[in-house]
């Protein structure tokens, strides 16, 4: 499990789960077409790419 | 004049007990409509995000917001367990729930933290113990 603690890396996944102090937004971004999005900001916090399981 | 003060008090209790039955019936309601007043502004933001098409309609935003609400104002209580704990937890609900599952249901599901739910689980990958789903959208 790797962890990216510097400023300016990023997490790029399907589905990202996080713990935070505090949060704001989100707030709605639009992109071209039909193409929209959620963006806000996450305040000490630790988040984590979610994973599929199965036994 | 007493008179009037007893008709007044079994008027009185006849209400109530009329506003007993109501209240009975809306609780054996499985729906409930509440009627809000909004501002001109708060108004025309709603109509701007319906008329984008990410709500059906105004009644679908106001549900989304009301549940977001009450699912941010749910409080959970995490319980801190340690590692060997963690990895009986996770396998047991593995086995109890077939399939395939996020990490985050199953820290949800059992109360654990994040951090130590991920950690257990990429323990477990790393020996084999479970596998990732073939699947990665288990809904």
């Amino acid at each position: 499990m790797t962890t990216l603690i510097d400023e300016g890396d990023g997490i790029i996944a399907k589905r990202i789960v996080y713990v935070a102090r505090k949060t704001s937004g989100p707030r709605l971004i639009m992109k071209s077409g039909r193409h929209r999005g959620l963006e806000g900001i996450l305040y000490d916090a630790e988040a984590y790419i979610d994973v599929a399981v199965e036994k | 004049m007493k008179m009037l003060i007893n008709h007044g008090t079994i008027w009185y209790q006849v209400r109530r007990d009329r506003n007993m039955a109501q209240k009975q019936k809306l609780l054996e309601r499985k729906t409930f409509q509440l009627a809000i007043r909004l501002s001109k502004a708060d108004y025309a933001k709603i109509q701007q995000l319906v008329e984008c098409g990410l709500y059906k309609s105004y009644a679908d935003f106001l549900r989304a917001a009301v549940h977001d609400k009450l699912s941010s104002m749910e409080l959970v209580s995490l319980t801190e367990v340690g590692p060997a704990e963690a990895e009986r937890m996770i396998e047991d609900y593995l086995v109890k729930h077939p399939g395939p599952a996020f990490a985050s249901e199953i820290a949800d599901a059992l109360g654990l933290e994040y951090k130590i739910t991920f950690k257990t689980i990429q323990k477990l990958l790393e020996e084999g113990r479970v596998k990732k789903a073939k699947n990665d959208n288990p809904h």
